[in-house]
């Protein structure tokens, strides 16, 4: 488990203070799966690279497994460090050496003798489905295969924790799928807890379970993703969940209300609407919907405009959130 | 002239070049040797005590680095001849090749840890914070990472080196240290045989060729990227 108690970071530019994170709080369990997202310049990174020190605290704690690695000395550290792997968006190979060489560099570090490297190395680049590419340099790859490189070297030392840092942002939507599938059957198989800090919605979708919003150094929302992102409350959630559900925004013309219903799992496959206009004396005219999967949970958004009686209109509204639906009204055309 | 003096004349000019060719060579072997013994632990110094580095200490950081900028800006034949009691301690004489290797490899260090340390310099920042999150140690990262990643840069850099100390080698046989650069001064300027002097300079620029070409492949072939 990592715990993360009143951690604070803040940098100085001459006589300036940066406060990039403030008082962060948060408990992240064995084999989870969660995300760090915000915008940039939000303070993602910097949380992530607490986690192994990279970065320094300001003040606070870092628990992992109940050791206060902040009060680490530096071989302490090292050996540490050992235990939790870490990926990058640029992928940091050793340029000058080969495949096998880059993923054997933890364990040679390590001292660990020349026939045991071998066969590790061998069955890591097994995992990552690049024995082929063994002894080629990391110029001769592409951009999906160095980040297998790069994941088979973090895995190399039998980590708990990986810790990936915008991991797939310098990938295409094909190759960052792939290596998202092998991030899941990593944390899925070898049961290790992955924290990804990313700004793309497609990561978070699909492959986080929980996730922790950043806004200005601070953790404006934070829980599962179905939660989160099904009530987004912060600029940053909301921004993001633009991508998910059509963005709300559009100036539509409007008579009567206008509405924008989220709905959750199993209610988006009930009629209601069809339900709401047989029941109330109301008019309903759909603007616009989505539906997506996030988390293997359905998630939708329908904007529907009302008109009609406004008595009924209040019915019909109440008679949706009665399905727990979650209703908003759009005044001037903005959520 | 006949041909058959034309060889003799020929083979006479080689004889005469020969052995200043070799203590040339051996000169230059010798302080690059040295200079790079000596300043390529102050290039990796300079570079890891920077700013954000592996082991930040401005203080050293900026105090070797004065301390190099000040041998830089000492003119070499100056420092020659500054240097001869140390020449004098360490080979025991401060006339003849041997006794050159110390002025040489002491003017040319600095310019080495230089060399070096822009070479070191041009390794990712983040290729180091990956070896540091996989817990490696400072010397590992300076010898398994910067300097591997580095090594077409650091040959160049050395070759350069070689080319500068032939350079300086030629101006430390001026005040007897023997080698291609005394054979000019003595045969050229002092006799007038510009024959000599003539043969020295190509002798000289087949040097630098072979030195530069030598180097350019032995980067390549260390060169992945």
């Amino acid at each position: 488990m990592i715990k993360i108690v009143n951690l604070s970071k803040t940098y100085k530019h001459g006589n300036q203070n940066f406060e990039a994170l403030k008082n962060i709080n948060l408990t992240i369990d064995d084999g989870d799966i969660f995300g760090i997202m915000g915008l940039s310049g939000a303070g993602k990174s910097s949380l992530l690279r607490c986690i192994n020190l990279l970065e320094i605290p300001t003040s606070g704690e870092v628990l992992i497994d109940d050791t206060d690695i902040t009060k680490l000395n530096g071989k302490q550290l090292r050996n540490f460090r050992k235990n939790i792997g870490m990926i990058f968006q640029q992928f940091n190979l050793l340029m000058n050496q080969t495949v096998f060489e880059n993923v054997a560099f933890p364990l040679k570090i390590s001292n660990i003798h020349k026939s045991d490297i071998e066969k590790k190395v061998n069955h890591l680049l097994q995992i990552v489905e690049l024995e082929d590419k063994k002894n080629s340099y990391p110029s001769q790859l592409s951009g999906g295969q160095k980040q297998r490189v790069a994941i088979a070297r973090a895995l190399a030392t039998n980590p708990k924790i990986i810790l990936c840092d915008e991991a797939t942002s310098a990938l295409d939507p094909q190759t960052t799928q792939s290596i998202l599938n092998l991030l899941k059957s990593i944390n899925d198989e070898l049961k290790i807890t992955i924290i990804v800090v990313t700004h793309e919605m497609s990561v978070i979708k699909n492959l986080c379970k929980n996730v922790a919003v950043i806004e200005d150094g601070q953790i404006a929302e934070i829980g599962s993703v179905v939660e989160v992102f099904s009530n987004p409350t912060s600029k940053t959630s909301k921004k993001f969940s633009e991508d998910i559900f059509l963005s709300s925004s559009t100036k539509i013309v409007s008579y009567g209300k206008l509405l924008k219903i989220t709905f959750i799992g199993d209610d988006a496959q009930k009629p209601i609407i069809s339900n709401m206009v047989k029941n109330f004396n109301v008019d309903a005219n759909i603007i616009s919907g989505n539906i997506d999967i996030v988390q293997n949970t359905q998630l939708g958004s329908l904007i529907i405009n009302l008109s009609g009686d406004e008595k009924e209109i209040k019915k019909a509204e109440n008679y949706l959130k009665e399905h727990k639906l979650t209703v908003e009204v759009i005044e001037n055309g903005i959520c | 002239m006949e041909s058959a003096n034309l060889y003799s004349y020929l083979f006479d000019l080689l004889k005469t070049l020969y052995p200043s060719l070799i203590e040339t060579i051996y000169m230059v072997f010798f302080s690059t040797l040295f200079s790079v013994i000596l300043g390529l632990p102050l290039g990796i110094i300079l570079v890891i005590t920077s700013k954000g580095h592996i082991c930040e200490n401005l203080k050293v950081n900026k105090i070797l680095s004065t301390i190099v900028n000040i041998a830089r800006s000492i003119p070499f034949i100056i420092l020659i001849i500054a240097i001869f009691p140390l020449s004098r301690i360490i080979v025991g004489t401060t006339i003849g090749s041997t006794a050159a290797i110390v002025p040489l490899s002491i003017a040319a260090c600095p310019f080495v840890a230089r060399i070096i340390e822009n070479a070191l310099f041009e390794v990712n920042w983040g290729i180091i914070e990956a070896s540091l999150s996989m817990g490696a140690t400072t010397l590992q990262i300076i010898f398994k990472v910067m300097i591997k990643e580095a090594m077409p840069s650091l040959i160049l850099g050395i070759t350069l080196t070689i080319i500068n100390i032939l350079g300086y080698s030629a101006m430390a046989g001026a005040i007897g240290g023997g080698g291609l650069g005394d054979l000019a001064i003595r045969y050229g300027y002092q006799r007038f045989q510009t024959d000599v002097l003539i043969a020295t300079i190509l002798v000289l620029i087949i040097l630098v060729e072979i030195i530069q070409y030598a180097g350019n492949i032995l980067s390549k072939k260390f060169d992945k990227r």
